[in-house]
């Protein structure tokens, strides 16, 4: 009974009361297996990366040596995590504004069109295949003697063939086969803020002689901005993580180019040490971090941008 | 996961009494071992093999274990896990909990062993293979145990060898067979008469850094000796060299040479192999697998063939690179093991790595794929002291310096964007880097 008495005293959000001491003492045990849970297999894995990122280690039966944030400092003076890191940032936001870009025009374009749901059915598939086919697909196709120059030749524009997959286009190549096979996801996310949106406000807007583009500014985004914030924010943290997708443009045979490679690929070549190497997990942690660092300051800043009073129809 | 720790005490004392009955018996398989199976029997041996179902090497190492079993009751408890074993394996094998025996090579035997997991296979050496009356030691040849060493103690039974050549279609230019260049610039002097012909004298997949090393991994070596490239990642001063610039302008050569085509550093694997194997190009500098690996593509009347890349003076350095199998150095069948691997040293077992697979064997008396004879026969006579690993060894043993500095330093020389000069000056800079703050 007097736990009842107590159960009564739950503060309710921003109503804390002199007596919500007690009240914690009983939330306790609800909470406690939740917080043994994250502990072990959040709160443990993560103190541990962070240690692993303070020591020089090969992996088990190696020595582990504490080097302190050398492997923090070596990210910054190596040209090779510098290139990687720059690619990993031209990603997310190039290859982020082709995405938006792609959203944006597509729903302009689509609304009000017949089979509309269709084409938006078809722009998802590549988003369901496999980045790894993709980019292997991607990859052949645009080999020297892949489709594309063919094509080019066939409609004679040889003038256009090139090596698409050198060093100075092949990551170019990868953001736009990226861009290409993520679109579709971003456009059901954005979408379902769009599809609330209702139509006689496009109807008004059209008698008032507003064109597509102002429709578009003026009601679209304004009244999707909730779902384009969900899909910015998810779309920094899978940019920032980019990685099957190289390996398949370039293939596993060897240490990917320098010129295509993101963050996420120099951790992967840390964790294993590449082909024929051994592992240098301390670095690997280090990127692996600075990952994370990033990518949360980036999502933080993200949402402070995109804050707005939400709009309601009434 | 460990089968032999499900066996029970009376398993236990049977498989002792089976180790004991061996002990100190080298010749245990002889024929007519296969007349009492039950010499070992309740003995098991892990392996966790680097295969995976369906390829080559599984059906071969199916075809020992079963031979094995059946001569000689040892049952082998093989589990196929492929490529990425290699990370469960360091995980096993660090706690104790690893198989008995293990795939490796020249590429990794040097960090299990600085990481205690390889027991020391020298008296393998001295076994007799079963059956044929010679020891293990007079099946290999020299340059072949030489890379099979870890610390100057036989790390693994060799099983078949990797090695690189310049590939060439001996259909096409059978005089390459008895006359191949002997020095660069005969090398270069035949890349000047095919490109006169109107031929593209160099294939290359530009996209796979590790092959476009190749040509800068020769030349390093022939003119600075095994270990060339290695150093320059321990030693700043070691890119002051003078072969080192030579070696550097070698590959620049090649470049501005216009021996290969216009779009070689876009070309993804495999098509500039394909390409050769369809006579579009005459030469690749690739591995020893490149021959097999093209089989199905090959021309009408191609003839793959190799011929080494030009040595300097009297020093031809050739990588040998070995690949067999390894004993746990925490293996409580230590002598069921080495009996397997004598086992897996017959010559009709040796034989399966050649003409199942398409490898060189590691036994001298086996006799390789038609395309691989040349590497071969040098590869017999070559001098252990000119021999070296993959890659000179340098990814084996300083992965972060040749992923981050060298790989991407040698595409810049390889592809034009520097010059010989650049490329010294750019990977001294980031040695130094790298050894300040790694070093």
């Amino acid at each position: 009974m007097t736990q009842v008495h107590e159960m009564s005293d739950i503060p309710v959000a921003g109503t804390r009361r002199a007596g919500h001491r007690g009240v914690d003492r009983v939330l306790i045990p609800f909470l406690a297996p939740a917080i043994a849970l994250m502990t072990l297999v959040l709160v443990f894995p993560s103190a541990f990366t962070v240690l692993l990122s303070l020591v020089d280690w090969r992996g088990p039966g190696a020595p582990m040596e504490w080097v302190g944030i050398d492997n923090y400092t070596s990210l910054w003076t190596s040209r090779a995590f510098r290139v990687s890191f720059t690619n990993t940032l031209v990603l997310v936001f190039l290859g982020g504004a082709g995405i938006f870009a792609v959203v944006f025009f597509s729903l302009m374009v689509l609304r009000g069109m017949r089979g509309a749901g269709f084409i938006r059915s078809v722009i998802f598939v590549p988003y369901i295949i496999s980045p790894i086919a993709i980019g292997a697909a991607l990859g052949f196709l645009l080999n020297p003697q892949g489709g594309l120059n063919t094509l080019l030749d066939t409609v004679g524009l040889e003038r256009l063939q090139r090596a698409w997959l050198a060093p100075e286009m092949v990551f170019q190549m990868i953001v736009i086969g990226l861009v290409w096979s993520v679109s579709g996801f971003y456009i059901a996310i954005v979408a379902t803020g769009t599809d609330q949106i209702p139509p006689y406000l496009y109807e008004e807007a059209e008698l008032a002689g507003a064109s597509r583009w102002k429709q578009f500014w003026l009601i679209t985004v304004p009244l999707s901005w909730e779902s384009v914030s969900v899909a910015s924010t998810l779309w920094i943290i899978t940019g920032m993580k980019t990685f099957e997708i190289v390996i398949a443009f370039v293939g596993s045979q060897s240490s990917p180019p320098l010129q295509a490679r993101t963050a996420a690929v120099q951790q992967y070549l840390a964790t294993t040490g590449g082909p024929e190497g051994v592992p240098q997990l301390g670095r690997a942690a280090a990127v692996g971090i600075a990952i994370f660092v990033v990518t949360t300051v980036l999502v933080l800043i993200l949402q402070r941008v995109m804050r707005r009073e939400r709009i309601e129809l009434s | 996961m460990f089968r032999k720790s499900r066996i029970g005490l009376t398993g236990a004392v049977v498989a002792l009494a089976g180790v004991l009955a061996l002990s100190g018996c080298g010749t245990r398989f002889q024929d007519d071992a296969g007349d009492d199976p039950t010499v070992q029997q309740d003995v098991t041996l892990t392996y966790w093999a680097a295969w995976s179902e369906g390829e080559p090497q599984q059906v071969i190492m199916d075809a020992i274990i079963e031979d094995f079993t059946a001569e000689t009751g040892v049952e082998v408890d093989v589990q196929y896990m492929g490529r990425q074993v290699t990370q469960s394996l360091i995980n096993a094998l660090a706690t104790g909990e690893g198989p008995d025996l293990f795939d490796a090579g020249t590429r990794n035997i040097m960090d299990f062993q600085a990481r205690g997991f390889l027991a020391d296979l020298d008296p393998l050496l001295d076994r007799e293979v079963p059956g044929e009356g010679v020891p293990v030691s007079e099946t290999i040849a020299d340059s072949v145990i030489e890379s099979s060493q870890a610390d100057g103690k036989l790390a693994i039974l060799p099983t078949y060898i990797n090695s690189n050549a310049i590939w060439f279609n001996a259909g096409r230019f059978p005089e390459l067979r008895e006359t191949p260049p002997q020095t660069w610039d005969e090398l270069i002097a035949l890349f000047d008469e095919h490109k006169a012909q109107g031929l593209v004298p160099i294939g290359a997949d530009g996209t796979v850094s590790g092959y476009n090393v190749f040509w800068i991994f020769q030349s390093l070596v022939q003119l600075g000796g095994p270990g060339t490239m290695r150093e320059l990642a321990e030693d700043t001063a070691n890119w002051d060299a003078p072969e080192v610039l030579e070696a550097a302008k070698r590959v620049q050569q090649l470049v501005e040479g216009g021996y290969l085509d216009d779009t070689y550093m876009g070309s993804k694997y495999p098509d500039a192999q394909n390409r050769w194997a369809n006579d579009e190009y005459s030469f690749m500098l690739n591995g020893s697998y490149m021959g097999g690996e093209t089989t199905d593509q090959q021309a009408e009347g191609f003839e793959a063939d190799t011929f080494l890349f030009p040595g300097e003076g009297d020093n031809q350095v050739i990588e040998v690179t070995a690949n067999g199998l390894a004993v746990s150095a925490d293996t409580e069948e230590m002598d069921a093991a080495l009996d397997f691997l004598s086992y897996a040293a017959k010559s009709d077992h040796q034989t399966l790595w050649s003409t199942e697979a398409g490898f060189i064997g590691a036994r001298s008396d086996v006799e390789p794929p038609a395309s691989l004879i040349s590497l071969y026969e040098h590869i017999q006579q070559a001098d252990p002291d000119q021999v070296t690993g993959a890659h000179d060894l340098a990814a084996a043993t300083h992965p972060q310096w040749w992923n981050d500095i060298f790989l991407p330093a040698n595409d810049a020389l390889f592809s034009g964007e520097l010059t010989a000069e650049a490329f010294i000056a750019r990977g001294k800079e980031d040695t130094a880097t790298f050894l300040g703050s790694d070093g």
